[in-house]
């Protein structure tokens, strides 16, 4: 017992999104789900990009409320996407990436999802963040795939996505 | 074979509404682990109030600090001379979405430090206190940790199907 890997998959070129349980494949027999990601984006029209999930491909009934630091200052934001933390862009310090864990309760039951999240970036540059967020997927169906995508360009190749399963 | 980490010690689902779960009555919690981990996934029956853990069935030599966001504003806050530990502090659990806490409780049956537990809670949309917050508690006894004693902060009930995981994490 403890936790188990379930899946994981590794960009190799570039990527626009990524599914964990393709299919709806995802085991309905653990106790609580964790994701761990490792990201970053190509694009170069901003330096940061939110990076969402989608359980089961849907983006709606979603909300989150974070707390963030960004080495000046701490502020809380609040929002209805399923936004999992922030990522680097192609403008900030080369091979840097965002790296998330969240830890998703109740996944195979038939009341909402809370979601508990730790994500981190840090480029050596003079804003970075670090999060603490509350996500919540208001939906009775149990989550048999989650979807990953960027606000702003696609996955860089090294971009890993781990799924694990606790038991 | 990978060595396994965590090892479920007990589960208890809320059926018909209660105001507290015991884990380990008697004083019978198992001494064998490094670390417990205790999760609480589900809904309060008055929405903005926090669970709350007693050591030993001990009200007394409890402190807490907190940082938390509401969606709006980032803050920070401490209690001390606590009768209980405090699972959130200043956001708690709502009536009618689920929340979820992770509770980590670091060297629980060693009897050379007092006891530091860690939680992170998730309430990201109930109606009186959403929020994320992280918070630390102090119970400032050396004694090792053999019962687990759950109750609501203003005593009110856990509702129905809110779950309540005690894991063991080996050293």
């Amino acid at each position: 017992m403890g936790w188990k890997l379930i899946e994981k998959q590794v960009v190799q070129t570039t990527a626009a999104s990524v599914t964990l349980g393709s299919g709806g494949t995802i085991p309905q027999t653990y106790k609580m789900l964790r994701l761990v990601v490792s990201a970053r984006s190509d694009t170069t029209a901003v330096n940061w990009t939110n990076i969402l999930v989608a359980p089961n491909g849907a983006n709606t009934n979603l909300s989150y409320r974070l707390l963030e630091g960004d080495g000046a200052a701490a502020a809380s934001y609040n929002n209805t996407t399923g936004r999992i933390g922030n990522v680097p862009c192609a403008n900030l310090t080369a091979n840097t990436f965002g790296n998330i864990s969240a830890e998703i309760a109740n996944y195979t039951g038939s009341a909402s999802k809370p979601i508990s999240i730790d994500s981190v970036a840090e480029t050596s540059a003079t804003t970075a963040y670090q999060d603490l967020t509350s996500l919540l997927w208001a939906n009775t169906n149990a989550i048999t795939s989650l979807t990953l995508s960027l606000a702003n360009g696609n996955f860089v190749a090294g971009s890993t996505f781990y799924l694990y399963g606790l038991l | 074979m990978p060595t396994k980490t965590w090892t479920l010690i007990e589960e208890q689902v809320v059926g018909t509404p209660v105001a507290s779960i015991v884990f380990g009555s008697g004083g019978t919690l198992t001494q064998i682990y490094k670390d417990l981990v205790v999760e609480i996934i589900g809904t309060v029956a008055s929405d903005g109030v926090s669970p709350v853990i007693k050591f030993n069935n001990d009200a007394t030599n409890y402190s807490a600090t907190s940082m938390y966001g509401t969606g709006s504003s980032a803050l920070s806050t401490r209690a001390s001379s606590q009768a209980k530990a405090w699972v959130t502090l200043a956001t708690g659990f709502s009536s009618t979405q689920m929340s979820m806490a992770v509770c980590h409780i670091m060297s629980y049956a060693n009897t050379n430090v007092y006891k530091t537990m860690l939680s992170r809670t998730a309430n990201a949309n109930g109606s009186t206190a959403p929020g994320t917050e992280a918070v630390v508690n102090l119970w400032q006894s050396k004694n090792a940790i053999t019962s687990l004693v759950f109750v609501i902060g203003n005593g009110t009930n856990y509702a129905s199907g809110t779950t309540f995981r005690l894991w063991g994490v080996i050293g």
